[in-house]
């Protein structure tokens, strides 16, 4: 490689990097809190560029990712990457009332380990809205489905649950949809855990959210 | 002489022009290459500013850092420096992938071999943020974190002592570092080379966590030391951030605490773009006989404490 494909090269990639940045697509990628590092990256990436001395060829590779972004501009997660992992579960150590409000907010991971971990205890009687994307569960039910990061895409767990009387959307389409608690729940065929049920009394389709993930 | 050659700026304009002509085209919308897409650029994103941090602070170290200081801080004796290097990996907070240009920079200082191999295995493991990541991970059981840090001190001194014993030198073929020596042109090269690396882990990461399917990790999981040794390959293969995979561990909540173990402890060691990294950065045939030695000292460590906890 020579001095000016290594320049061109390293100032494609900072190129990128501060483009998913400024647009705010890189919350589909990786948490919203890493972007002061990209920044940082991006600094030292031009930086970089700016030097003299030998190039080796493996730099080609870094014009890998700047395609990938440029052909594909994949989305955030959606339900293919559902399908292939089993629904994410953790017992908290309390369950405190919900908040007020009707219908009230629960994120889609607090819905499921109240009606799974707590018998639904806290959200009977509630309505309550969950935000998340459609996906089609074991028996071809209708699911809820969001994804939770903890670090970037790589390790993205859904957490799913499934929907009672809701009516058939396409896969990956972002649905609001409020509803109440009912006492069931399926098994998810990919590690066997529990998918719980909502009750669906009405489905508005969403843009998708500006934070993808939960 | 006036010969037109296709040189590498040409290589480049094509790919360019290739690139913006398919656009768009219908294969990359098909779910799994976005999936693919979105995994891949997601690992290079997240490990990106480790890597330039990395390098910075491996060319600095290179360029500012005196042998003689690095040698004075170390105990003399190499059986006792090792354990001294795996417990000073508690000071470079980042993941595996900035680890990798440090060792090397320690190498071309001088420092003994199994003493820079030592650090560049506990440091990913054993730093402050991952273990904070792992308590938060695991909520109620301190045991997770003490016995990561154990086992990986473990494993990493037990490979530095490997060396000393049977380690050749002639095994690390480092780069040729003559023509860099100022702090940037160091930091270039080592970014361009360890970059392609990660690039090329994140694509084999990515490629696999699209085609395994999660539903074979439940048949496993049912098999106590078949477990273990899934865990081991699945670090190995997902080659997930030290900072993350505590989160993940804790979600195959179908396997054992021991197997979980073995998960956090060969993860920073050995993984596909480390081991990419590792042969980039000290020769491929030293990372054909250290990773697989590594793989096997990491997971027995893991089943050693995990059997205690």
């Amino acid at each position: 490689m020579n001095r000016a494909a290594a320049v061109v090269i390293l100032l494609l990639l900072a190129g990128a990097t501060a483009r998913v940045w400024v647009t705010g697509q890189y919350v589909s990628y990786v948490k919203a809190g890493l972007w002061p590092l990209l920044v940082i990256s991006v600094v030292l990436i031009v930086l970089f560029a700016t030097a003299k001395g030998h190039q080796p060829r493996a730099g080609w590779l870094l014009l890998v990712p700047v395609l990938a972004l440029v052909l594909v501009s994949p989305p955030s997660l959606g339900s293919y990457a559902a399908n292939n992992a089993g629904t994410v579960l953790k017992q908290a150590d309390e369950y405190p009332p919900l908040p007020d409000g009707d219908p009230v907010e629960v994120k889609v991971f607090d819905y499921a380990s109240r009606a799974v971990f707590d018998g639904g205890r806290t959200l009977r009687g509630r309505r309550i809205k969950l935000v998340g994307f459609t996906a089609t569960g074991p028996n071809g039910e209708p699911l809820l489905v969001r994804m939770i990061l903890t670090c970037c895409a790589a390790d993205g767990r859904p957490v799913k649950i499934a929907l009672r009387n809701a009516e058939p959307l396409p896969d990956d389409t972002w649905i609001e949809i409020v509803g109440s608690y009912v006492d069931s729940a399926i098994e998810d065929g990919v590690n066997g855990e529990k998918i719980p049920f909502v009750d669906v009394e009405s489905t508005v389709e969403i843009a998708q959210p500006e934070r993808p993930y939960e | 002489m006036g010969e037109r050659r296709i040189g590498p700026v040409e290589v480049l304009a094509a790919v360019l022009l290739a690139g913006l002509l398919l656009r768009g085209h219908e294969i990359f919308q098909a779910p799994i290459v976005q999936t693919w897409a979105a995994v891949f650029v997601s690992i290079v994103l997240q490990a990106l500013p480790f890597l330039t941090l990395g390098v910075a602070l491996s060319a600095a170290i290179a360029v500012f850092v005196s042998r003689d200081l690095l040698v004075r801080v170390l105990p003399r004796r190499p059986v006792l420096a090792v354990p001294a290097a795996a417990a000073a990996g508690v000071v470079l907070p980042g993941c595996e992938c900035g680890s990798v240009p440090v060792a090397g920079a320690l190498l071309r200082k001088g420092i003994a071999p199994s003493v820079a191999l030592t650090f560049l295995l506990a440091a990913p493991a054993v730093n402050p943020v991952v273990l904070v990541a792992t308590a938060v991970a695991f909520p109620g059981q301190p045991g997770m974190v003490l016995g990561r840090a154990a086992a990986s001190l473990l494993a990493s001194t037990v490979m530095g002592w490997l060396w000393l014993r049977r380690g050749r030198t002639e095994w690390i073929r480092m780069p040729e570092h003559d023509h860099a020596h100022g702090f940037l042109s160091r930091a270039r090269h080592d970014f361009l080379h360890a970059g392609g690396s990660l690039v090329l882990g994140a694509m084999v990461a990515a490629t696999l966590n699209v085609l395994v399917p999660g539903r074979w990790l439940q048949i496993v999981a049912d098999e106590p030391w078949l477990a273990v040794v899934a865990m081991a390959g699945l670090a190995v293969l997902l080659s997930i951030c030290s900072e993350a995979d505590a989160f993940v561990a804790a979600s195959f909540t179908q396997f054992s605490t021991t197997a979980k173990l073995a998960f956090l402890v060969v993860g920073p060691m050995v993984d596909m773009k480390l081991f990419a990294m590792q042969a980039g950065m000290f020769g491929r045939g030293f990372a054909i006989r250290f990773a697989p030695a590594t793989l096997v000292v990491a997971t027995a460590s893991a089943v050693a404490v995990g059997v205690l906890l």
